[in-house]
């Protein structure tokens, strides 16, 4: 089972986990890892031009809805994941956005499909944010100052460096799903 | 002769007040307040009485600006039809300038043209 | 009273919001769900009718919210195929439970419009009464069908379906 399929598909039916700070997790029936509460989640058709409205929705929500330590790194992360996913998803793609809210930490995670090239390229990236952040940053920031580079990996680095979430890739055949983690002992 | 322009108007965050002629009024955004009685149609009843007692012979009220607003403010033009519908005194025709853009508008008018009386005039006017 | 089974949440809906019953989030909500489907759907009449069914489900869902943590509101919107469900699970004050169940079954034996000419009627026969125009105006304006589901926990679930 990968991470997706433990946290919560059915709010209604999972009310266990508790959204207020310090509340004790509580786990399954069956002892698994506790299931998260999904805040929000978004299905954008291919092809749509939704990233700045919904920015300024998310930013409003996030702001009322978490810890202010953590509503601006959340809605930087749902921004740039975001414009990551609508910028190299396959045409034919929905993208879906969720924010997910754990006990022990907040999630940001797009999924969509994406061409093989594209998926390979996004995963050599990741993989770099993640293991030297800064030095991912400082270089795409200076190729996008060159330009000629996509900003989106300029805004995966931000996520990562700026913001101290911890990124992530999984792929299943074309569906990519990043994803973006703030653990609540990292927040400042 | 009742000058509609004295009157004062409700400060709304959401919803502009003009007067742009002489006894008519022109409102424009949105409303969606949980009681919008207590503040604008307050401020309609407020116009309703002027009228009624400066006997004027028409107030023109026009809509076309108002893009959206909820049932408690769609409940405030049922109010003031039926003020006028059930005014005792001088009675005032009521033009309503609506926009057959405007959903709401057509929507709502146009059932309130069959319950008010003769003297509510609803207007479509793009 | 036996409860009846969840509502099956969508696996993929269109957008899916969680937030406390406060009157003051419903226009940002509205307006958001308003811009969200005219880019989804390219057709300013459903979102005309996605702002009229989204702010008249949240208003009655937040008037009559019970308090406290477990009361918050849940709104989904799913496309099926030919047909777009707005859908809004809340917590309500048992005291307002009948009220509300009682109002949609009397809607919901006219036509939308009849029900909406009855909703205006009503109106101007008890000034100063609740408006009660909203769940009407959902039927007829925002050409839904409505629906009540009774959930766990004391929860609702209003539906209104409309046709894209």
């Amino acid at each position: 089972m990968n991470r997706f399929g433990r946290d919560a598909t059915s709010p209604l039916g999972r009310r266990g986990a508790s959204l207020r700070p310090g509340a004790p997790d509580q786990r399954t029936v069956s002892g698994t890892a506790p299931v998260g509460q999904v805040l929000v989640r978004l299905m954008f058709a291919p092809g749509s031009s939704t990233l700045e409205s919904t920015h300024s929705f998310l930013a409003a929500y996030t702001a009322d809805r978490l810890p202010a330590a953590v509503a601006q790194r959340v809605s930087l992360a749902a921004y740039e994941l975001l414009s990551n996913a609508m910028n190299y998803a396959s045409l034919s793609s929905d993208v879906v956005l969720e924010i997910v809210q754990h006990t022990d930490r907040t999630i940001v995670r797009t999924a969509n499909d994406a061409i093989a090239a594209r998926i390979a390229m996004l995963r050599e990236q990741v993989d770099k944010i993640r293991s030297d952040s800064e030095g991912a940053f400082v270089q795409e920031l200076k190729r996008s100052m060159k330009g000629g580079h996509t900003r989106a990996m300029l805004g995966l680095a931000r996520v990562a460096f700026e913001s101290g979430l911890k990124l992530d890739l999984e792929t299943t055949g074309q569906r990519v799903r990043v994803t973006a983690e703030l653990r609540r002992d990292e927040r400042r | 002769m009742t000058n509609l322009e004295t009157l004062k108007r409700p400060d709304l965050s959401t919803v502009k007040i003009e007067f742009t002629q002489a006894n008519s009024l022109k409102l424009s955004g949105t409303i969606t307040s949980k009681e919008p009685d207590k503040s604008l149609g307050a401020f309609f009843r407020t116009v309703h009485d002027a009228a009624v007692s400066g006997r004027l012979p028409e107030v023109r009220l026009d809509l076309r600006g108002l893009t959206f607003v909820n049932s408690s403010a769609i409940r405030m033009f049922i109010d003031w039809a039926m003020w006028l519908a059930n005014e005792q005194g001088h009675r005032y025709r009521l033009r309503v300038v609506t926009s057959p853009q405007i959903t709401w508008q057509r929507v709502s008018f146009s059932t309130l043209a069959h319950l008010a009386g003769e003297h509510l005039i609803i207007e479509r006017t793009p | 009273m036996s409860k009846p089974e969840s509502h099956r949440m969508p696996k993929s809906p269109l957008i899916f919001m969680r937030f406390r019953p406060v009157w003051t989030y419903v226009d940002g909500i509205r307006e958001f769900c308003r811009f969200f489907c005219e880019t989804t759907f390219g057709e300013t009449d459903v979102a005309d009718r996605a702002s009229v069914v989204v702010q008249e489900t949240l208003e009655n869902a937040v008037k009559y919210s019970g308090a406290g943590d477990d009361a918050e509101l849940e709104l989904t919107i799913e496309s099926r195929g030919t047909e777009i469900e707005f859908s809004v699970s809340s917590l309500p004050d048992p005291v307002h439970l009948g009220t509300l169940r009682d109002e949609l079954s009397s809607i919901a034996s006219q036509t939308p419009e009849e029900a909406y000419v009855a909703a205006f009627l009503r109106a101007a026969s008890e000034p100063g009464a609740a408006s009660r125009l909203g769940l009407a105006r959902i039927r007829h304006e925002g050409k839904a069908e409505l629906s009540l589901r009774e959930e766990q926990n004391g929860r609702i679930r209003i539906t209104a379906t409309s046709t894209i």
